[in-house]
């Protein structure tokens, strides 16, 4: 992370003070809005505060955490979901994105708004839906698994079916996001580089793989960071759906974090698992970038 | 328009058929939404619940709606909220974005790794110390608090920092020789073309911060203040949880996005556009 | 250049964590209340109060009244919605910026009760001894004086039924004619025969409990004679001896019911809600409800957002069917008075005006059909029907029901959480009914003991 000692020509040392013009009004709103409730957080995550005292405590909260079955069972559950959530919301949107350019304004459009509707509806209009669909008694798709695995079969009742139907409903109730990310970037590709390709009689495929994806790597590395961010931080679907059960079997350490503070008033122990959760996030983000560093291709 | 010859223009059938299925399923909850709110709330409840439109058919639930909902106040609440947060969003995302991808400044890795650091922090988490900065500042039971509050620019920043980076640098150096100023560069320059990054940013900013319920709903005491989201879980109580007036009051509060939607639409064209004339 | 960034950076993070500390304190600490209302100067008094349809025009009442009795106070309101209103209550709490009174149950109160953020009103108490039912119960702040006062009691658990359904499937009669007294065996037949005269419809519901639905739970195990905590709730108590056979006996006959069928599939994570839609939509005979849910099931159907039924409150099954079981109620639910604000003359006039001047909270009892712990509150119910059911509810609620076994202690929020989980394993087969007891004794134990060493 840190700048290699780099030299500025009088020129640069203009600019980078106009840099910082620039980045004037983010770090404001930095300052005030995250930097204080984050190293508050911080510190509270060493007490034990909770209503009307706060009493340091040192690392215990962190100790009774990592003793504590439910974070491990929610923390395995988490980066189960991740695991599923991430590459679908990488590639299906960007598959959806691609499909669509052909097409005229109207169509175009209509793809995005629709792939984007889930995300504004109101939940009572989802959780009914996903009732209709998922109930064990009545949902559609549930009856059609018990044709498949007998009639027994209740797919909430543990993890292994309970995820990957959870992380699908999550995957595609955000695509449209994503989507929309992925379609402005498309858009901005200069046309001349596919005709320039086509002259040259590059396939679809060639221009799909050396054109659109290279030019794309930017907003594919934002897409990656922030779907993974985002599916590390998952607790409304699962809340509604499963409430962690069985046993926490498909909670989520955000949903920890939330019954510990709403529900406990831990909110000194809330915090210590925020924290955990921020250390494993930019671990995850780190190696991302690792991965993800070359050299930017500009057009 | 030569446009639709380019092979990344061409129509693939089955991509397509699959994408409309996909969006059909994805359109689910909101055809129950809309077609359930046209119906008495007791055939909602049956399961599965009575889905075929136009049965039933009833109006009661938008008249309870117009009746006793303040659907305009809290529309218009929300859309000064949402807005302002936009804009705000945009603006400061946008800023912050340019300097990170196009100016050499010392200290800039650990900006970013600040604007990643925020990204990643768990929002309940710091519900708590974000509630105490607020009412420190005086700023609870006024919009002008939540919209401060809401202003989330670190998704943004990360956005715009992405898709200015892959802004050829040459228009910049050519910007500068044609004796553009630093201001110039960003306002002739990186603002233009990066419009369909301020589109889509701004246009999450605002469903993101219209979507807010439990911050508003922590934030804002005063009736007349009441925002849409929160609104809708009143009236939805107050009606004996009657889920399809609900989903009356929700259908209706959907058609603005919509709206909203389709006018930033133009806004990603416009500046996809631009950047294929200068390329 | 990279010392002055490294300098500033350093500078925010030790102003940050200067302010971190100061926010903390404030946070911590009830602010020292100011002596205001001398007489004659204005005071706002803000109440929060849960959104109840109908209720907004009867506070509005009231606090026009009091304002005409006491022209320096004036009342504002400011709602709740009970989806995520206690998040804010508790933020409220954490932070110590509480409005001047909250009204709410008095699981949610108790925090900030215990924590000595409520005003003391022993003297208030004291001078309006005459104006309560039943004594109170709870709400004792450390020094043993009233940090709330009780406004209405929680009503025993019990079952609602539909008794259309019963009609349709023949067993109207197996019903308890005083609505109280039946047992397992009875229970349990029903439950078969109901299934068997209509498939389609669920016989009973069924769900392992969430923080907010667990009453019922101990309502069955209180019934069965076994204890949740110990004589001196030092420790659990469904687990020791003889408790721990009958409560096995409890487990199995829940087991009965998922493995035979007889309440709704996927009960080991569905929710409360979930199970009250099968009800309200007339497609399950039986849930498991609190007495008051005569009054909202009436009121919802008036409304149209229910389908519409004959429908009867009755008693748990007891064991052999001799006598009504002992049952759980969350004891009252109140109203709340800060410290923080520095209102606390105002508020002692208005808690002392309001027993004072019953037909208010009068009002307000009889549009949310709570059992109000007023002496003077009469009731007036829409029909002869919930008079009478409500009649015998109240009746039950005084002999059979308590709130003393666990609920009143320090540790009950944390131990309500370690309940579910273990019906969770249960109702899909991971455990069986000794496992659960003995990993909910184990981990609520821990709980307990936690709790009460510091």
């Amino acid at each position: 992370m840190n700048p290699k000692k780099q030299k500025y020509t009088p020129r640069e040392r203009y600019k980078a003070r106009w840099a910082y013009v620039f980045l004037a009004p983010w770090l404001l709103m930095f300052l005030i809005f995250y930097a204080y409730p984050l190293i508050y957080g911080t510190i509270v995550s060493f007490t034990n505060y909770t209503i009307g005292s706060m009493k340091w405590i040192g690392l215990e909260n962190y100790r009774t955490i990592f003793t504590d079955y439910r974070f491990w069972r929610s923390l395995r559950a988490t980066i189960f979901y991740m695991l599923i959530v991430m590459p679908l919301q990488v590639f299906v949107p960007l598959w959806i994105a691609n499909t669509i350019q052909a097409y005229k304004r109207g169509f175009n459009t209509a793809v995005k708004l629709v792939a984007y509707i889930p995300g504004v509806t109101c939940s009572v209009a989802l959780v009914l839906a996903w009732r209709f669909m998922l109930d064990p008694n009545i949902g559609f798709v549930t009856s059609f698994l018990k044709k498949i695995f007998g009639a027994r079969f209740s797919p909430f009742n543990t993890a292994s079916t309970a995820i990957p139907i959870i992380a699908v409903l999550i995957a595609f109730t955000n695509l449209g996001a994503t989507l929309i990310i992925y379609s402005a970037a498309l858009n901005a590709i200069p046309a001349d580089y596919y005709e320039a390709a086509e002259l040259d009689g590059a396939t679809r495929w060639d221009q799909l793989t050396k054109i659109t994806i290279p030019l794309l790597q930017p907003t594919i590395v934002y897409v990656f960071i922030t779907s993974t961010i985002g599916a590390l931080q998952i607790f409304v679907i699962p809340q509604l759906m499963t409430q962690g059960g069985p046993n926490f079997m498909t909670s989520t350490v955000l949903l920890l974090i939330y019954s510990a503070a709403f529900g406990d008033n831990k909110f000194g122990y809330a915090s210590a698992l925020g924290v955990i959760l921020f250390l494993i996030t930019a671990i995850f983000a780190l190696i991302q970038f690792r991965i993800t560093r070359r050299e930017t291709v500009e057009y | 328009m030569k446009n639709n010859k380019y092979s990344r223009n061409y129509v693939s059938i089955p991509s397509t058929i699959l994408v409309i299925l996909l969006l059909v399923w994805v359109m689910v909850p909101f055809y129950i939404m809309f077609f359930a709110s046209f119906k008495p709330n007791f055939s909602i409840l049956r399961l599965p619940p009575d889905l075929v439109p136009l049965k039933d058919f009833t109006l009661v639930n938008y008249k309870a709606v117009f009746e006793r909902a303040d659907v305009f106040l809290w529309m218009k609440n929300s859309f000064i909220i949402s807005v302002s947060v936009a804009l705000a969003t945009a603006f400061i995302a946008v800023t912050a974005g340019y300097a990170f991808a196009k100016i050499k400044f010392p200290g800039k890795n650990v900006f970013f790794a600040l604007v990643m650091a925020t990204l990643m922090m768990p929002k309940q988490m710091l519900l708590i110390p974000n509630y105490l900065v607020a009412y420190n500042l005086h700023l609870q039971d006024s919009f002008h608090g939540v919209i401060l509050t809401t202003i989330a620019p670190a998704f943004g920043v990360f956005l715009s920092r992405q898709y200015i980076t892959s802004l050829p640098s040459t228009l910049f150096d050519a910007a500068e020789i044609d004796g553009c100023s630093e201001l110039g560069k960003f306002f002739r320059v990186a603002l233009p073309l990066s419009l369909p990054a301020v589109g889509t940013i701004s246009i999450f900013a605002f469903f993101t911060s219209f979507n807010d319920y439990l911050w508003q709903l922590i934030m804002l005491s005063n009736k007349k203040l009441m925002t849409m989201p929160v609104g809708l879980s009143f009236f939805g109580q107050t009606m004996h949880n009657n889920r399809a007036a609900q989903l009356a009051l929700s259908s209706i509060g959907t058609i603005p996005l919509i709206l909203i939607f389709i006018a930033c639409q133009k806004f990603f064209i416009k500046g996809a556009t631009v950047g294929a004339v200068k390329g | 250049m990279k010392k002055k960034l490294a300098l500033l950076l350093a500078m925010i993070l030790v102003v940050s964590m200067l302010g971190a500390c100061g926010g903390a304190q404030g946070g911590g600490s009830a602010a020292p209340a100011s002596s205001e209302a001398q007489a004659g100067e204005e005071v706002k008094l803000l109440i929060w109060h849960y959104a109840d349809d109908g209720t907004e025009d009867a506070y509005k009442e009231m606090a026009d009244a009091f304002h005409a009795d006491n022209p320096n106070i004036t009342i504002e309101y400011d709602v709740l919605p009970y989806d995520s209103g206690p998040e804010k209550v508790t933020i409220a709490y954490a932070t110590n910026t509480p409005p001047d009174i909250l009204i709410d149950g008095y699981s949610r109160i108790a925090p900030a009760v215990k924590a000595g953020l409520t005003v003391d009103i022993q003297d208030v108490i004291d001078a309006n001894k005459d104006a309560f039912v039943a004594m109170q119960i709870d709400g004792k702040m450390d020094n043993g004086h009233f940090g709330y006062l009780q406004t209405s009691l929680s009503a025993a658990y019990g079952v609602l039924v539909n008794l259309d359904i019963a009609e349709r499937c023949g067993v109207l009669d197996m019903l308890p004619a005083d609505n109280l007294t039946w047992s397992w065996d009875t229970y349990l037949e029903m439950l078969r025969k109901v299934k068997e005269a209509d498939p389609t419809v669920i016989p009973c519901d069924l769900f392992a409990g969430s923080r907010s639905s667990d009453a019922w739970y101990y309502s069955w195990f209180l019934g069965n004679g076994v204890p949740i905590a110990n004589d001196d709730h030092s420790a659990t108590g469904f687990n020791i001896g003889e408790n721990r056979d009958k409560a096995i006996e409890v487990l199995e006959l829940f087991k009965t019911f998922v493995d035979e069928g007889l309440v709704q599939e996927g009960c080991a994570t569905m929710t409360d809600e979930q199970a009250d839609t099968f009800f309200q939509s007339g497609q399950m005979m039986i849930l498991h409800a609190g007495w008051n849910n005569t009054m909202n099931t009436y009121t919802n159907q008036q409304a149209g957002t229910c389908v519409p039924f004959k429908y009867g409150m009755y008693a748990l099954p007891s064991k052999d069917g001799k006598e009504p079981p002992t049952t759980a109620t969350w004891g009252s639910s109140g109203m709340a008075g800060f410290k923080a604000n520095g209102h606390e003359e105002a508020i002692k006039t208005f808690f002392d005006w309001y027993l004072k001047h019953q037909q208010y909270p009068e009002k307000i009892a009889n549009i949310m059909g709570s059992m109000s712990s007023l002496k003077e509150v009469k009731y007036s119910w829409p029909n002869d029907d919930i008079a009478k059911l409500m009649a015998i509810g109240t009746k039950y609620t005084a002999e059979k029901a308590i709130s003393s076994f666990g609920i009143l202690e320090p540790w009950w929020t944390e131990f309500r959480e370690t309940f579910y989980p273990q019906m969770q394993d249960f109702y899909t087969g991971n455990i069986d009914a000794g496992q659960v007891l003995d990993n909910w004794q184990k981990a609520a134990d821990e709980v307990i003991k936690k709790n009460t060493a510091g």
